[in-house]
């Protein structure tokens, strides 16, 4: 990006020009950039009496698409604006003198654009797939979050994150991390700290989810507070649904409260993370413990999903039926399960995450045995796929449009990465842990961006 | 009590006959990593992070100290290459097993685990069975127990008796090294036991 | 029955038993050992009994249902005495030409063993081959004893021994001829027995307690089980042997649930021996009192292990215990109790009888006495094999065994069961002892031993063992539930064509500290299986896990099957026997495989006639490209 530079939309064009000339700026030249599928121009401006003062004006415009020309502003445009029309077969209206494409080539030239294909055109940046974000069970666009906080805008960070995952804040703290083993820079031992950075944007940047869809009449009643029942409950949200959760424990949250340590998830993280939840519009019935699916579907729910977690309790339902003569869990729900590593788990077609039973969907450790936070986050993100796309939606999870600035390919990118080390941070001791009610401090402002800056941004072309 | 005297790491430490070679050490302020031991309960042995080497080279092997009598004249590595790459590998087991748990971490740290090589079967529940065993030694109450052999090992409540007994006591849950423990008991209380 | 009240009253009877029995009177015996009762000697041996019946035989000749001769894949087997014609797979159609013929002198020559090689036919018993080489100390009598009738095992000299050590050796003197003899056990380690009866004897504490260890956990083992249906007495006999020199006045017989006959004769063995005053209160009048009792055990191979066998017949969970303190001096109860072995006690009455010297002249040096091992896999004769230790593997394999079955390249032997290990050819004439089995990074375990040839995959067959000791580990330690189970995971990816570079090295890893760590003897010998097919087979892993490809064409996942264009005839075999129709054939149409539904199973490639041959096994190379439609019609000259 240029200093002084604006950027303007085509319409904008004249009264821009014409505000320069007021300024008694006086035009220089202009540039004109080939950029594939676009046009990028930019027109540059000096002020005399402020020597050596450059300002830029800067469009961008579509091939098929007609610029308006400056000359009758600045009428020394209309010579590179004739030239441009030569070189690059770029559509430009109101020229003061029109050479008709035949300011620089002659009258048996043909009609195309003079430029051969030159290597140094910057092409717009191809994304490629990355280890990290592959890695990443609910899908996370890694490099981008990193390269943000890296430049300071912690909103943004922490907006494509959500996007992808509700749940940042928790993951930021106990999150396995398996983006952070596929790390090309795991090689040296020095994976970029992308947990952290993730507890930091949490910590500093703000955002709140929004429904994106309208409202479609459509009723999911969902079982279990945990990570993948609440994922679930989020994306259908947002998707326009009504999600009622159905938790028999008094509070929500599923294993995220009773299981992890607080001092390793403090409360109000996971607080704040479900009352976003909950801002959607989702319901969360607490002691509410289902016995029957029956009785859910008599209802009305258009779908169900059962998020119920934790085989060992299905596993000791089971075993407690078996002594006690009480039902089990599973059999009430009559759902077929079957046993893997000692567990019992739901039985689901692995693609659509549907049971044995029409309309009713499982999701989480029910389904994958026990595993961690962030697999059932994207397990309750898979859910919600099949969940919309079963009562009439179209399956894809609303995205919202981040801004995204910054280095176009890795080169510009590479010459500012300079550590070569993961940040290292002091160890609390016992009493600073209680007293803090956390095990671990986080990263500071100076030191998230030093670390969002290390990252080599594999998403780019090199 | 008769004293008796060990070398341990090169140093000679005093402990009475009876103790173990943990309990001598410990009370040298020698460090040595455990995590089924605890001092109210019969030693189990189990974690096996305790091993020590024994003995003088080229005769020495690995016990648990916290299982292993302390004798008369006894050498004593608690840190010998052969216990570390050891521990190291156990180590690996555990973080497989109980990924997040403090200090299972902290202990990997410790020992230069990095890399994690082996499949997570996060349940984590160690199984150093300090719950079923304080419950049944100390408690008499035999509230919680072991069920499923070999890999299909677990713990469980059982309900008959936890209902009643549990809710006043809870005295196990804070022995628990991953703190799985409670959050079982939390479940299973709001969804087995009777509302 | 009145109870014998000294040594002259036991000869008396003896003699008695002796001469009521005429060696010249014909006899046929059945073979009534489990294994035998599977492939279905009970019919044989009723229709012996109707036809004896029919013919009015039945006070002239005998016939007796006996122990397990170990031959049991020749079985039901009739043996004919005097003359001891052996008959092999004697069906019920068959006894009533048996019995004329030999009522005659004469032999049916077509039921006779026939040597595969040569053909010739042979009669006696022990000229057939798979009994020749062997030496049938303690197994021998199976065969000449009904085990419900202790009068058998008193006729052929059984509680000889039992009164010699009672009334001519002091405990001492017969401690004494143990350790002279050298005696080790049966059960696995090889653990000097002397050394171990010592221990309980000196150990401070009453009682005292001597158990019989018959788990048998193996697979494929059943040496501890054939004794115990088929001579319960020899155990019973050197168990109160060792009870006297311990001092020890009662005795426990753990024997697995799985066995119920062996339960059932042991008991019958108990009583009949109380009853005679050979067990219980003052024994033969000696003084020396000795009860015995029978514990049925879930069988599990865990269970096997002295102090979790010990915490089972306590009541408790049959787990190990942690301690370093031996289960002789502290087992049963914390009170002193010597374990052995079922074979190990059988060997007891032999040394008393004959001598440590004799005993010790039999075997290597550090390792003396016959022992039997359990032959099966990829060889020609399976079954119960004794021989003196230090006899070659190749002797067992190739003399006994009759060679590797179906021409086929031998590859290696596993021994000692699930936690041995395996061996590879270029050792094949290593003396089978405790000492050289355990330097080639197996052992001896309680003599399993399995044949595999060049269609077995070492990887798959290492994973076979860790499979099973995943399902045996008991669960109490971290290095032996998770290692294993780790274990059995990187095998398992391996074999499926996923293993990793760094796989290996894990594995080693792992069995390191496995050996290391592990609570008990199951844990710490749990990687031998990888350990020894690394050490040998190396470049197997190596090919599963860089080429994708198993050299032995076993595992399903690195395997397809392909038709040879050129060779097939469209015979329409394979297609029809196909289980999931993924072969597209047809009449003058050459047959393809349609590998997105062929399910591996190998049905095909054996039923492919050997003439044609078309069906290939391919592994590490992609299948060829089908062929063109056009192409499948077969021109035949008319
Ligand atoms: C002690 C412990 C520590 C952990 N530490 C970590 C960690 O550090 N990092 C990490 O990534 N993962 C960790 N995990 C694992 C992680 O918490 C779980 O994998 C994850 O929570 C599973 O999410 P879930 O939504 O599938 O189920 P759960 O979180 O188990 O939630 C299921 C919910 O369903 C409810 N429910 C069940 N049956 C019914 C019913 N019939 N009616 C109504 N409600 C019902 C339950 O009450 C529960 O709230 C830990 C787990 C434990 C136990
Ligand atoms: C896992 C395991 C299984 C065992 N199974 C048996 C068994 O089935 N039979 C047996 O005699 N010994 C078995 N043993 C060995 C016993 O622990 C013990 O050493 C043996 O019975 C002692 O008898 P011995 O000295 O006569 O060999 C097993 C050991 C282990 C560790
Ligand atoms: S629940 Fe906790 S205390 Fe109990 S066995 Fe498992 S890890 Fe140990
Ligand atoms: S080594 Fe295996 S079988 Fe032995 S105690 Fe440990 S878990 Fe149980
Ligand atoms: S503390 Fe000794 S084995 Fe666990």
């Amino acid at each position: 990006m240029l200093q002084n530079e604006v950027i303007v939309s085509k319409a904008e064009l004249i009264s821009e020009a014409q505000g320069m000339r007021a300024q008694k700026a006086r035009f220089a030249t202009a540039t004109c950039l080939d950029l594939g599928d676009h046009f990028e121009v930019i027109y540059h401006f000096e002020f005399e009496d402020s020597a050596g003062f450059v300002k830029h004006i800067k469009v961008s415009i579509g091939k098929e698409e007609t610029l308006p020309s400056i000359s009758s502003i600045y009428f020394c445009a209309a010579l590179i604006e004739n030239e441009m029309q030569d070189q690059f077969n770029i559509k430009i209206s109101g020229l003061a003198i029109d050479f008709n494409k035949r300011f620089i080539r002659g009258k048996e030239s043909p009609d195309i654009s003079l430029l051969k294909p030159i290597p140094y055109v910057l092409k717009p940046p191809v994304r490629l797939l990355v280890r990290c974000s592959q890695a990443c069970p609910a899908g996370i666009d890694i490099p981008r979050y990193v390269r943000l906080v890296g430049i300071g805008k912690f909103d943004e960070a922490l907006a494509v994150m959500k996007q992808a995952n509700p749940f940042p804040g928790v993951c930021g703290r106990v999150c396995l991390a398996p983006c952070e083993e596929a790390c090309r820079q795991e090689r040296q031992g020095q994976p970029i700290a992308i947990k952290l950075l993730k507890r930091f944007a949490f910590e500093h940047g703000k955002y709140k989810s929004k429904v994106t869809s309208k409202p479609t009449g459509k009723g999911v009643a969902i079982i279990g507070s945990g990570p993948s029942g609440l994922t679930a409950a989020y994306f259908l949200a947002k998707k326009g649904h009504k999600v009622t959760v159905f938790e028999a424990m008094p509070e929500p949250g599923g294993m995220m409260r009773v299981g992890i340590p607080q001092t390793e998830l403090p409360r109000d993280v996971l607080d704040q993370e479900i009352n976003d939840i909950k801002g959607l519009g989702v319901e969360i019935k607490l002691s509410s413990r289902i016995e029957f699916l029956d009785a859910l579907s008599s209802q009305g729910y258009d779908a169900i999903l059962v998020a119920i977690g934790c085989p060992l309790v299905l596993r000791q339902s089971a075993t407690v039926a078996a002594l006690s003569g009480k039902p089990e869990m599973l059999k009430q729900f009559g759902l077929a399960s079957k046993r893997m590593s000692g567990a019992n788990i739901i039985e689901v077609d692995p693609n659509t995450l549907a049971t044995s039973k029409t309309g009713i969907f499982a999701t989480g450790d029910a389904i994958l045995g026990p595993t961690s936070v962030i697999n059932a986050i994207g397990s309750g993100k898979k859910a919600a796929i099949s969940i919309d796309r079963y009562v009439g939606g179209n399956g894809v999870l609303s995205i919202e449009e981040i801004e995204a600035t910054g280095p176009t390919s890795r080169e510009t990118f590479l010459e500012r990465q300079k550590p070569k080390r993961r940040p290292k941070l002091p160890k609390y001791s016992e009493s600073e842990i209680i007293q803090l009610g956390e095990d671990e401090p986080g990263l500071s402002k100076e030191m998230a961006i030093t670390e969002g800056q290390r990252c080599w941004r594999c998403d780019l072309e090199e | 009590m008769e004293k008796i005297t060990l070398n341990i790491d090169g140093k000679e430490i005093t402990g009475e006959d009876g103790m173990t070679i943990l309990e001598v050490a410990r009370g040298a302020g020698i460090d040595i990593p455990t995590l089924c031991y605890h001092e109210k309960l019969e030693p189990y042995g189990v974690c096996r992070l305790c091993l020590v080497e024994i003995g003088t080279p080229p005769r020495t092997r690995l016990v648990t100290s916290c299982v292993y009598p302390a004798a008369d004249g006894l050498v004593v590595k608690t840190r010998s290459e052969r216990v570390i790459q050891t521990r190291k590998m156990l180590l690996e087991l555990l973080l497989a097993r109980a990924p997040g748990a403090k200090i299972i971490k902290d202990l990997a740290e410790e020992y230069g685990v990095t890399k994690a090589r082996l499949r997570k079967t996060a349940t984590f529940c160690i199984l150093c069975g300090l719950c079923v065993r304080y419950c049944a030694e100390i408690k008499k109450a035999d509230a919680i127990g072991f069920i499923g052999r070999g890999i299909e090992r677990e713990v469980m409540f059982i309900p008959e008796i936890a209902t009643e007994s549990c809710p006043p006591c809870r005295e196990c849950f804070p022995l628990c090294p991953t703190g799985v423990l409670e959050s079982n008991f939390r479940l299973v209380q709001s969804l087995l036991f009777k509302k | 029955m009145p109870k014998l009240k000294s040594a002259l009253e036991l000869e008396e009877l003896r003699e008695g038993i002796v001469s009521k029995r005429d060696p010249s009177r014909l006899c046929f015996t059945v073979c009534s050992g489990t294994a035998c009762l599977a492939i279905g000697s009970q019919p044989t041996f009723a229709a012996f009994e109707k036809e004896l019946e029919k013919q009015g035989l039945k006070d002239r000749v005998d016939l007796k249902p006996t122990g397990c001769p170990g031959f049991c894949e020749q079985g039901p087997i009739v043996v004919v005495y005097p003359q001891e014609i052996c008959y092999l797979h004697v069906q019920p159609e068959d006894v009533a030409e048996i019995i004329s013929q030999s009522m005659k002198g004469q032999i049916v020559e077509r039921l006779l063993y026939v040597d595969p090689v040569t053909g010739k036919a042979t009669s006696r018993e022990s000229d057939i081959p798979f009994y020749l080489y062997q030496k049938r100390l303690i197994l021998g009598n199976n065969r000449l004893i009904d085990a419900t009738k202790i009068e058998d095992y008193i006729a052929l000299g059984g509680y000889k021994a039992l009164p010699k050590a009672l009334f001519d050796m002091t405990p001492e003197q017969v401690l004494a001829e143990i350790e002279k003899a050298n005696l080790r056990g049966r059960g696995g380690g090889g653990f000097p027995t002397a050394r171990k009866w010592k221990s309980t004897r000196d150990a401070p504490g009453e009682p005292k307690y001597v158990i019989v260890n018959c788990d048998e956990g193996d697979p494929g083992a059943f040496m501890n089980r054939a004794l115990m249906e088929g001579n319960p007495h020899s155990v019973l006999e050197g168990l109160t042997i060792g009870a006297y020199a311990m001092g020890s006045h009662e005795g426990f017989i753990y024997v697995r649930q799985e066995y119920p006959l062996a339960a059932e004769n042991i008991a019958i063995a108990i009583k009949q021996a109380e009853d005679y005053g050979l067990l219980g209160k003052n024994i033969l009048g000696s003084g020396f009192d000795f009860i015995v009792k029978v514990h049925k055990g879930a069988g599990a191979f865990i269970s096997g292990e002295s102090s979790a066998l010990m915490n089972a017949i306590e009541g408790k969970v049959g787990e190990p215990r942690p301690k370093y303190i031996h289960t002789a001096e502290k087992g049963l109860w914390d009170k002193p109790s010597c374990l052995n072995n079922v074979e190990t006690w059988a060997d007891v009455p032999f040394i008393i009888n004959n001598g440590a010297e004799w005993f010790a002249s039999i075997g290597t040096e550090g390792s003396k006495g016959t022992k039997i091992f359990s032959l099966v896999g990829k060889v020609n004769n399976t079954g119960l094999v004794e021989v003196p230790l230090g006899t070659s593997l190749r002797d067992i394999i190739y003399r006994i065994g009759g060679g590797v079955s179906g021409n086929k390249k031998f590859k290696a032997v596993q021994t000692g069961g699930p936690s041995g290990g395996c061996i590879p050819e270029q050792y094949l004439d290593s003396p089978v002892d405790f000492d050289e089995l355990t330097k080639l990074g197996a052992m001896m375990g309680s003599g399993g031993m399995i044949v595999t040839d060049e269609d077995t995959c070492m990887v798959d067959f290492a994973k076979y063992f860790v499979h099973f000791l995943s399902e045996e580990s008991c669960g109490k330690c971290v290095p032996c539930r998770e290692g294993i189970s780790h274990m059995l995971d990187i095998l398992t990816r391996i074999t499926e064509g996923k293993g990793q570079a760094t796989d290996v090295q894990l594995l080693e890893d792992l069995a390191r500290m496995l050996k290391e760590a592990s609570l008990c003897a199951l844990g710490q010998t749990a990687a031998n299986p990888v350990l020894t097919t690394l050490r040998y087979f190396r470049p197997e892993y190596d090919a599963h896990i860089n080429e994708k490809r198993c050299p032995a064409g076993v595992c399903k996942d690195l395997i397809a099957f392909y038709i040879e264009p050129d060779k097939c005839q469209a015979c329409l075999i394979c297609a029809r026997n196909c289980p999931v129709d993924a072969i597209n054939g047809g009449k003058n149409l050459i047959h393809v495989i349609d590998q997105s539904r062929c399910i591996k199973c190998g049905t095909c490639f054996d039923v492919c006639p050997p003439r044609f041959g078309a069906i290939k096994k391919i592994s590490g190379e992609p299948v060829p490209a089908l062929i063109l439609e056009q192409d499948r019609v077969i021109q035949r000259k008319s």
